[in-house]
């Protein structure tokens, strides 16, 4: 990943933006029984995460802290993944 | 309210919180009292007075979860955004820098929007509070809005910044003590990039010494009733509003509950910005999407991760507004918002006025919630700040060269409801400044405040009218740069149920007569001393907002000027938006209009015309009779999809004249001249 | 005439004290208190302490007149004249909403938007500007001013405020107008920004106005006082209990009625400062005053009480002259017990009130109170009220607890600790916001519990706080009457300085002191108190320059030098580190205003000779009356002792659990707290 990939974006060109929800195959809704399923990102009470719902009664099967594939939330620091040094408290 | 579904007995709560119920109770006031503390520390203590008279503030006390998340157990707002904003905030800082590399005394710092922050001029600090045995166990931060956090505009709110660039400092979370020891690297980069360092120096100190005071509170409680009493207790304040929001939820019909809301333009070009929303409930859940707003604006009045806590305003508001707030309440909630979009523009995006956007975010979620929830349903406010920043160099004598700098805040309106007017002279739900005291501002700035007050008929109509439109004059004594913090000059906010639409802002400069004196009355002045500045006026440069077009002769062709020059000597009046009404204004009780009319609120004109009152205009007293024949009237000429009338003054004085006959004949004196 | 009265009107009763100074006898009563015309129930109780009330050497007195009008909103029709533009001042609270329960509320508006006590019409726009510095913007316009004045005239008014802005460092355009409003209405109270000459215009509009409002009718109230005090033979001086904890001559009081509107708390206040001083050897002490709707506190430091600006009738309704600072919250006997919809315990500020009043009285009330969970916690007995005078029911107490209990699924004894312990939590939380939460330290204080149900809540309380005494006076009911009699006269005249303590300097701030010592002097005088009785001590507020909160602090005098400075300078640094943990010593003090304080004689404290010398060596047996259950602290105790405190002698010790019965009132001893009866019947309690 470049440093700059998820520091500093272009402006989208789009004319009005949507959140995609990604179809989950295999799995059913504990709750009601529904395999319509779909994980995406969410902004969750404790910050970003991604959620795997069920579309029908919205019952979340998980929430997940996202993956850096995820690129979610859009933004990351660059130093995320590197040690705190000493002087933070490392 | 379905009492069993969430209704937690003593028994529930020892079983589910390990403490018993009358030690939860004192413990969840603990936590508040813990913040009140903080507040009244941080209010006194501070020094720019976008916090001592503004109470931009925050202060809060969270709960470390097992996993090293946090959740917001209790918070003393000033400005109510914090209350949402930090629950985010804290999780996302403390994820980042990492909890563990937090010991006793350690403070860190952040400001960016997105690590769930507001804008750069918004500082927030974290602490942590071990427990024993060394573990993480509380978190208290506060926030406040700093006098200026640097980049090319005083004040910091760059309307026309086209990136973060032109903003001010944008601090990653950072370590700002260490063992209680000011860390002197950090001192430096906030005091050498402030236009104020006096202001700077005095506001971090307040903030930490409020951290410090907020640590004091919970450890006498964790002292007095041990660790996991403590814990469990703060466990069921959290709880406890869950329960009540998701009970609330429940009584809420499941579906799917939309609309969309235009901010006039972002200061740089004059299209208007579309957000929009659906809400779908299910059950005690609810999802909330912004898919469909329009993409990331350049000019600066978009955000970054904070709407995905903001947006919980307007359930809070429709759904369970009295209880204290706290990161329970927002458990229900999943937020959707598309990266790139005005609810989630990316870096380098410029967003140091974002707040107008959050007033619209807080406009349409409890309209949206209102629509779901018919019974508790709010109409529109007036959706802008209703403020205006000025700064510049002061000239008088003796103070010459001195930099100055402060808030002018004349509030907007509340919508009305089922039962009550709206209120005036109030910010949006998600913020709640306050407004400086005049005599103390002319000793601090070179300004004469003239007026603050309320234009008459400017409130939605209803059987339950909106909250009023309200107005600043200023003079300016020295040449002085003016940002006006306003939106809602080219859409009028809603009304519900049959109630009217609400006036929209606008602006004009104006002029004193040769005696120096500065006309109004009932907020309206003669035209022939207005020069339209922005808004909607027709081509005699009345503002009509009905017949009248935005932008026409005006000297904008924006709201949102950055850094208007108004020199000395020349005066400016902002008028807020109002907030729309609640029901059919033919039912709002004659005698009640009445008493508009005598309190110079509405006019005999609009009592007439939208209210169908009759009033005798030299008199003011009520023809019952002829009250009853016109509601008749009115209600049977009313077509498909009627709506009330904007409701706003449509008669303005053209001339001193005509303005000083309408003031006369206000106070019962014959007039010379008709109007 | 060595007899002093003090006479207090409360909301429901009138309580009375009478000092024989030569011989140390103090008596006391209680009426109803007569809402219609308080004076009738002042004037009853008086005749039930005096035969001759010309025996009556000093008549002490407050009242509630003015609050009650003030809260009922049926004070005098006012009209205020203002600057134009500044017509919406009452009702903009300047613009925030309060954080608490109305935060969020989309249904709330303010006190005053929404019950006015000067409606907008009334509100009239005077055209006239002065800046900050003195210049004339705009000359007044006299035309303009005396046709508002007719309009108000026309509309009624019987009282006028005037407030233009900056009128307080420059008065001229009111002095003008207060003289055109005595052509146009000269039988009109008038009232302007003298009674207050300070920034903050806000702050000086609601004094104004407050004044104005309740003004007339505490006037009335006072020349009928005066009427039927002549014609029962008095002859000696009223004076009239004020905010400030000082007294005032009842002619005096007519300047400015406010400064009188809520003086019943203040005066338990000064009680306690002369038990203080007098009894406890200056100790520190927390004060509490619970009645029946709600709890009054207090601190007093150093043997004085603390005083404040920021008192409210009602949010965004402030009356911001210097008062003693007494806190009020909705917490006392009355409290209703409930429940909200998902089963959060709620202990008031909903009042049962008298009628029906809690359940255990017996007139119909079937939601549970805080008396009723006393009741049903054994703490009052059914036959031991208010002297037996009145039985209680506790089936009903019980039975009224059981309907917020069920549904908890407690029972309801436990639920009437539970909620004794929450209103303990409550009451300390907003004592510790007095104390710790400014920086003292709790173990330097002792608390003080009166009123009828403070001593029933002394001991839990000084416990949530960390205080290891508690001190109930002789008689608890009605120490604000005593306080009253102790009291002594009091004025305060301040000047708006607005500038640096720096530029200021030794000279100027003596200046400005003994101009305002000079009024203060005049007062006094005016009032009857002799030139050498007169003491002065003097005040500022300040605050760090760019600040906007200000403090008010001591000043050492009146004849400062320079070298004073450096010691002023160092106490304030001192002050913001206790209080607000830090100090920025670079930054140069601001002081926005300075005060001069004149008291007249500080009367020695009578305090009660009680029959209680021992001698009799019974032992503390000899009291009691009565055993039974008593359920606190989480815990049962049975066969607890109830003692009679008029058996009690000096020397005796009562151990916890125990009940002392005063008839007007009960003392709790907790388990685990002991009891000791000193000099002058005041019990000391170790808790």
């Amino acid at each position: 990943m470049g440093i700059n990939d998820r520091m500093i974006f272009l402006t989208p060109g789009k004319d009005e933006m949507y959140v995609t929800k990604t179809p989950v195959e295999g799995r059913t809704c504990p709750e009601c029984g529904s395999d319509d399923i779909a994980r995406y990102p969410i902004g969750w009470v404790r910050g970003p995460r991604m959620v795997v719902k069920c579309q029908r009664c919205y019952h979340s099967l998980e929430v997940q802290r996202p993956a850096v594939e995820d690129n979610w939330p859009p933004f990351r620091a660059a130093t995320y993944d590197w040690d705190a040094s000493p002087a933070e408290g490392g | 309210m379905d009492k069993n579904q969430f209704f937690m007995t003593a028994e529930d709560v020892q079983a589910d919180y390990g403490v018993d119920l009358i030690t939860a109770e004192t413990l969840r006031n603990g936590f508040i009292e813990a913040t009140r503390h903080m507040h009244g520390t941080l209010l006194r203590s501070s020094f720019s007075n976008i916090i001592r008279d503004g109470m931009d503030f925050g202060v809060c006390v969270h709960l470390v979860n097992d996993d090293g998340t946090t959740d917001m157990v209790a918070i003393t707002e000033g400005c109510t955004q914090f209350a949402f904003t930090h629950q985010h905030m804290t999780n996302m800082v403390l994820d980042e820098y990492g909890l563990e590399n937090l010991g006793q005394g350690d403070t860190v710092i952040c400001n960016d929007e997105w690590r769930g922050g507001i804008h750069f001029g918004d500082l927030n600090l974290f602490r942590v509070i071990h427990d024993a045995d060394g573990k993480p166990a509380f978190v208290v931060s506060d926030a406040a809005h700093v006098f200026d956090i640097g980049g090319p505009v005083a004040g910091g709110f760059n309307t026309a910044a086209e990136s973060m660039y032109e903003e001010g400092l944008r601090i990653s979370p950072t370590l700002i003590t260490s063992r209680d020891k000011p860390v002197r690297s950090m001192f430096n980069l906030l005091l050498e990039n402030t236009r104020s360092p006096l202001h700077m120096l005095g506001d971090v100190r307040a903030l930490l010494g409020t951290l410090r005071a907020g640590e004091d509170r919970v450890r006498a409680l964790i002292d007095r009733y041990g660790i996991e009493t403590v814990k469990g207790s703060a466990r069921y304040a959290l709880g406890l509003s869950e329960r009540r929001m998701r009970q609330a939820l429940l009584n809420t019909p499941d579906g799917d509950y939309s609309d969309e809301i235009f901010l006039d333009d972002d200061g740089l070009s004059t299209d208007p910005l579309k957000i929009k929303v659906e809400v779908r409930i299910r059950g005690a859940e609810a999802e909330i999407d912004f898919s469909g707003t329009d993409p990331q604006s350049l000019g600066s009045v978009k955000t970054g991760w904070q709407e995905a806590a903001r947006a919980v305003v307007g359930p809070k508001v429709v759904l369970d507004p009295r209880h204290p707030m706290n990161g329970g309440a927002m458990r229900p909630f999943q937020v959707l918002m598309p990266p790139g979009s005005m609810v989630l523009s990316l870096p380098p995006a410029s967003q140091s006025n974002h707040v107008e956007q959050g007033a619209k975010i807080a406009r349409l979620m409890t309209r949206v919630m209102s629509q779901a929830f018919p019974e508790h349903a709010v109409a529109d406010d007036s959706g802008t700040s209703g403020c205006v920043i000025m700064g510049g160099v002061d000239s008088r004598p003796g103070l010459e060269g001195t930099p100055y700098g402060g808030v002018l805040l004349m509030g907007g309106a509340w919508g009305a409801t089922e039962t009550s007017d709206g209120i005036s002279f109030c910010q949006s739900s998600l913020f709640n400044c306050r407004s400086m005291i005049i005599e103390y501002s002319e000793k601090a700035m070179p300004v004469v405040i003239w007026e603050h007050g309320v234009l008459v008929d400017a409130a939605g109509a209803g059987e339950y009218r909106g909250g009023f439109a309200a107005s600043y004059t200023y003079e300016a004594l020295a040449d002085a740069f003016i940002t006006p913090i306003m939106d809602s000059s080219k859409f009028p906010a809603g009304g519900l149920a049959g109630g009217g639409p609400a006036s929209m802002s606008f602006a004009a400069l104006v002029r004193k007569d040769d005696r120096g004196q500065v006309h109004s009355f009932k907020g309206l002045l003669p035209l022939e001393r207005m020069t339209p500045l922005f808004g909607a006026y027709d081509d005699e440069g009345v503002p009509d907002q009905v017949d009248g077009t935005w932008g026409n002769g005006t000297l904008l062709q924006t709201s949102k000027p950055t850094a208007y020059v108004l020199k000395a000597g020349e005066l400016m009046r902002v008028f807020s938006a109002s907030g729309g009404g609640y029901g059919d204004p033919l039912k709002r009780p004659a005698e009640t209009v009445l008493y508009d009319v005598r309190n110079d609120f509405t006019t005999v004109a609009q009592a007439a015309e939208i209210y169908g009152v009759k009033i005798d205009p030299d008199r003011l007293t009520l023809d019952e009779a002829a009250t009853a024949s016109l509601r008749e009237r009115l209600a049977a000429e009313r077509g498909e999809g009627y709506e009330p009338a904007l409701a706003h003054p449509r008669e303005w004085p053209r001339t001193q004249a005509e303005f000083e006959a309408m003031r006369k004949r206000a106070l019962g004196a014959p007039t010379a001249v008709e109007v | 005439m060595t007899v002093r009265v003090g006479i207090d009107v409360g909301g429901t009763f009138t309580d009375a004290v009478r000092i024989d100074d030569e011989t140390g006898e103090i008596t006391r009563a209680k009426v109803l208190t007569t809402a219609h015309d308080q004076s009738e129930g002042t004037m009853a109780a008086l005749q039930r302490l005096v035969d001759d009330p010309a025996d009556v050497g000093a008549f002490h007195h407050g009242y509630t007149v003015g609050l009650n009008a003030a809260l009922t909103r049926t004070g005098a029709r006012t009209g205020m004249l203002v600057t134009a533009g500044h017509r919406d001042t009452m009702d903009h609270g300047r613009v925030w909403r309060p954080f608490d329960e109305n935060l969020y509320d989309p249904s709330w508006r303010r006190p005053h938007q929404e019950r006015p006590m000067v409606e907008r019409r009334l509100r009239r726009e005077v055209p006239e500007r002065m800046r900050e510095n003195g210049e004339v913007l705009l000359e007044l316009d006299e035309e303009a001013t005396r046709e508002e004045l007719e309009f108000l005239k026309r509309e009624g008014v019987e009282a006028v405020g005037v407030c233009l802005i900056n009128a307080y460092e420059h008065p001229a355009h009111e002095k003008r107008v207060r003289e055109i409003v005595a052509e146009v209405l000269p039988d009109a109270y008038v009232q302007t920004s003298d009674i207050w000459p300070l920034a903050r215009e806000f702050e000086r509009t609601f004094v104004v106005a407050l004044d104005a409002y309740t003004g007339p009718p505490v006037v009335r109230y006072l020349e009928r006082l005066e009427k039927r005090l002549e014609e029962a033979g008095f002859d000696s001086r009223v004076e009239i209990m004020q905010m400030d904890g000082g007294l005032r001559t009842s002619p005096s009081v007519r300047q400015a009625p406010v400064y009188t509107l809520q003086s019943g708390p203040v005066a338990g206040l000064l009680g306690a400062e002369g038990y203080s001083r007098e009894l406890l050897d200056g100790r520190n002490l927390v004060c509490l005053d619970i009645g029946g709707t709600s709890s009054d506190l207090g601190v007093i430091i150093d043997g004085a009480a603390e005083v404040t600006n920021e008192w409210e009738l009602e949010h965004a309704i402030p009356l911001a002259i210097t008062t003693l600072d007494v806190r009020s919250i909705g917490a006392g006997g009355g409290s209703i017990i409930g429940l909200d919809e998902v089963g959060s315990l709620k202990v008031g500020p909903e009042s049962a009130g008298s009628e029906p009043g809690p359940a255990c009285y017996g007139r119909g009330g079937t939601r549970p109170a805080m008396t009723d969970a006393y009741v049903a916690m054994g703490l009052l007995q059914p036959d031991l009220f208010l002297g037996g005078e009145m039985k209680l029911d506790r089936e009903a107490a019980l039975a009224a607890l059981g309907t917020v209990a069920e549904p908890l699924k407690m029972d309801p004894i436990e639920l009437a600790q539970g909620a004794y312990s929450i209103a303990n939590v409550t009451i300390a939380a907003a004592l510790a916001r007095m104390t710790t939460h400014r920086g003292y330290d709790p173990r330097e204080f002792s608390l003080l519990g009166y009123g009828a149900a403070g001593p029933v809540h002394a001991v839990a309380v000084a416990r949530e706080l960390g205080i290891d005494e508690v001190v109930i006076p002789y008689f608890p009911g009605g120490f604000s009457a005593y306080g009253m009699v102790a009291s002594r006269s009091r004025v305060e005249y301040s000047e708006a300085t607005m500038s640096s303590l720096e530029g200021l300097g030794a000279e100027a701030l003596n200046e400005a002191l003994r101009r305002q010592a000079a009024r203060c002097r005049e007062d006094l005088l005016a009032q009857g108190v002799p030139e050498g009785e007169i003491a002065i001590e003097c005040a500022y507020y300040g605050m760090y320059t760019g600040q906007g909160e200000d403090n008010r602090l001591p000043l050492p005098g009146l004849d400062l030098t320079d070298e004073d400075i450096p010691r002023i300078v160092e106490d304030f640094h001192a002050f913001y580190d206790r209080r607000f943990g830090y100090r920025a010593p670079e930054i140069p003090i601001f002081v926005s205003s300075v005060s001069a304080v004149g008291y007249g004689r500080q009367r020695p404290m009578t305090l009660p000779s009680t029959a209680a010398e021992n001698g009799d060596g019974s032992g503390v047996e000899r009291a009691v009356i009565m055993r039974e259950t008593l359920h606190v602290d989480g815990g049962s105790h049975p066969d607890s002792a109830f003692y009679d405190r008029n058996l009690l002698r000096d020397g005796d010790e009562v151990q916890g659990p125990a009940i002392i019965d005063d008839h007007l009132g009960t003392i709790v001893v907790n388990p685990g707290a002991t009891a000791r009866v000193v000099s002058h019947g005041t019990l000391r309690i170790e808790v």
